[in-house]
């Protein structure tokens, strides 16, 4: 074939066409606009469906308890206490004091996790990454321990594990960060830096552990389990703060985050500050995970498989899946907490065991029945 | 649109890889740069958007030192096709080639957008796999993707990394007679880097050939370039040129000493 032979008339239509003006008019134009619009909407049915189910379950979750309070009377309860209008003293007293706190902390502290390791995944492009893997956990937990076992804390009364944890869950980001910033490392040796550190800590942290007397120990253990049953309304406001701007800031630019995954070349190439917009996305989840984790202690799992099961649904991108891991997040863990009040009731299971429970075999069948295309 | 280069020099940390670089590029057309591997072809289209920055020397485009724009006002002027991308959270084509629009588009897709990737999918013939996830496409495919995300940024300089590099002969000649159409019928400067210097010679507007260490040998027209004496001196393989169509073909013979 020449030129101007047959390939070559091929090539010329292809480029005339590349030239032609945008016709978005055309019943071609507006069947493809219709379809992608149709596809935008179907993710976005995810997303609603996760804020309903959180709706839903949380009301759910309310009605159980010693009391018998029906599912629709909790809303109206809820809604009454909003609007200033309460009725009955004492069933505000159940519904706002003693069950939607734990409700609510369940809701926060699953949503603030799950967009960390949405965030995480995406800006690391490693499927493994979540606030567990990179070391924020160790860090908590070794500023927990110092607080329990020897009594070290930064600020000192009801809150010295609280501050402690959330002060050092920040370091091993610091330093991943420090070595992004310094090495102009890629993801994958930011995450090896926090692998390391996360090893560090973990030492540290055990050794502190052999040298504890036994009541120091079990304190320990149950912060290290992870619940969120002991969260007070101030606590819950200041985590929801945190976790709503997180959501909104990383939503914001969870367009930035679908280059970023493009590689960084190709988002540089595009125009994209790559080491900065990295760092910045970090910076912003640490202090979501920093925030939640020192309240709840350490409740694994929901950061790792939220945005996962998310992307079965919606895919990688990053505009929706963002949102939807923090609705589904959130989900998971009231579900999980809920689980955990009502399986071996009168006992509880606390909610960081039971997210392992529920969310190994359903990861687990997910992933097997996944085709491989979503990672 | 114009694309100069005057003394560069550019490495990564110590190791010097590109030595007292002078280049210019000016007007629409097709540029194809050849040379052996490692010398620096692709480290020099690197320094052009400033994904490299040079030791020495400067580069500008359209007459502004790259060293002063920053990466959004270079977008808006080159897009860049690298010869390999990251694919870990893989979205549906047609998505994928859609974040090549996000320096021109607002928060919602606008209709524009929509049809832009629409026209590029269906001038690369990947109109069928519009819905298949980026990652389980052939590695050709999976670089025509890339070069269709590249021309949706609709810039007036298009730079290649190898874009054929995974390609059958067909789709070598398609994609590269088509940079060619292209950048005649949208009046754009393409810059690719080629291993198959037939299909260059059959396709380029200008040829440029560098040689070890890191050093451009020539520019100029395919005729003036593809020469058996350059071949011979750059690859180090004997060869016999011969005009087909009014353009050099090269006839390889054995490895030399």
């Amino acid at each position: 074939m020449t030129i101007d032979g047959q390939t070559g008339d091929v090539v010329k239509r292809a480029a005339k066409i590349w030239a032609s003006e945008d016709d978005v008019s055309s019943k071609g134009s507006l069947e493809t606009i219709q379809a992608y619009r149709v596809s935008e909407l179907r993710k976005m049915t995810f997303v609603f469906i996760c804020i309903a189910a959180a709706i839903i379950v949380a009301g759910l979750s309310i009605t159980y308890g010693t009391m018998d309070i029906g599912f629709f009377q909790c809303y109206e309860v809820i809604w009454n206490h909003i609007t200033g209008n309460v009725n009955d003293k004492l069933i505000d007293y159940i519904i706002v004091d003693e069950r939607l706190p734990r409700i609510a902390a369940a809701l926060v502290t699953g949503a603030g996790l799950a967009i960390a390791g949405c965030v995480m995944q995406s800006v690391m492009k490693n499927p493994l990454a979540d606030p567990y893997t990179t070391g924020i956990s160790s860090g908590a937990g070794f500023g927990a321990a110092l607080a329990v076992t020897l009594g070290i804390s930064i600020v000192g009364g009801n809150y010295a594990i609280v501050v402690n944890a959330f002060v050092f869950s920040l370091v091993p980001m610091a330093m991943m960060l420090g070595v992004g910033k310094l090495k102009k490392a890629s993801p994958t040796m930011m995450i090896m830096a926090g692998m390391a550190i996360m090893f560090m800590f973990n030492a540290f942290t055990t050794v502190l552990k052999l040298q504890a007397d036994p009541d120091a120990l079990a304190k320990l253990y149950s912060w290290t389990v992870g619940t969120v049953a002991d969260c007070d309304w101030s606590e819950i406001m200041l985590m929801f703060v945190v976790v709503a701007a997180g959501v909104a800031l990383t939503q914001i630019f969870s367009r930035k985050l679908n280059i970023l995954a493009t590689g960084d070349d190709s988002a540089k190439a595009m125009g994209l500050d790559v080491e900065n917009m990295r760092i910045f996305l970090l910076l912003i989840i640490s202090l979501v995970v920093a925030t939640v984790v020192s309240f709840t202690g350490l409740i694994g799992f929901v950061g790792l498989v939220a945005p996962h099961v998310c992307r079965i649904f919606v895919g990688a991108d990053n505009r929706y899946l963002v949102l939807s891991s923090a609705m589904f997040g959130a989900v998971l863990l009231e579900v999980a907490d809920f689980v955990g009040r009502t399986v071996i009731a009168p006992a509880t299971l606390q909610v960081g065991v039971v997210t392992a429970f529920i969310g190994g075999p359903m990861f687990l069948y997910l992933i097997l029945r996944q085709k491989k295309s979503t990672w | 649109m114009r694309i100069d280069i005057e003394h560069m020099d550019a490495g990564y940390g110590d190791k010097k890889i590109l030595h007292d670089i002078d280049l210019h590029l000016e007007g629409p057309g097709l540029t194809c740069i050849i040379g052996p591997n490692g010398v620096g072809k692709s480290t020099m289209i690197k320094c052009m958007n400033k994904l490299l920055t040079s030791t020495s020397g400067t580069v500008r485009i359209n007459g502004k030192d790259v060293a002063e724009l920053n990466r959004k006002e270079i977008a808006d002027i080159i897009s860049y096709v690298p010869v390999q991308t990251d694919d870990v959270f893989a979205m549906p084509v047609f998505d994928t080639v859609l974040i090549g629009r996000a320096n021109k588009s607002k928060w919602k897709t606008s209709p524009v957008d929509i049809i832009k990737v629409k026209k590029a999918l269906e001038v690369l013939n990947l109109t069928d796999l519009a819905d298949r996830p980026f990652n389980e496409l052939s590695a050709g495919q999976h670089q025509t993707v890339a070069i269709a995300r590249g021309l949706v940024q609709e810039t007036e300089i298009l730079i290649l990394d190898e874009p054929t590099s995974n390609l059958d002969i067909r789709h070598q000649i398609f994609i590269t007679s088509l940079m060619h159409e292209i950048a005649i019928e949208k009046s754009v400067m393409v810059i690719m880097i080629s291993h198959n210097l037939n299909i260059a010679s059959m396709f380029a507007d200008n040829i440029i050939l560098m040689e070890n260490p890191g050093r451009i040998r020539q520019v100029g027209p395919t005729a003036e370039v593809i020469t058996s004496e350059n071949i011979e001196e750059v690859y180090n393989v004997g060869c016999e040129i011969i005009v087909h169509n009014g353009r050099p073909v090269m006839l390889l013979d054995n490895i030399l000493n």
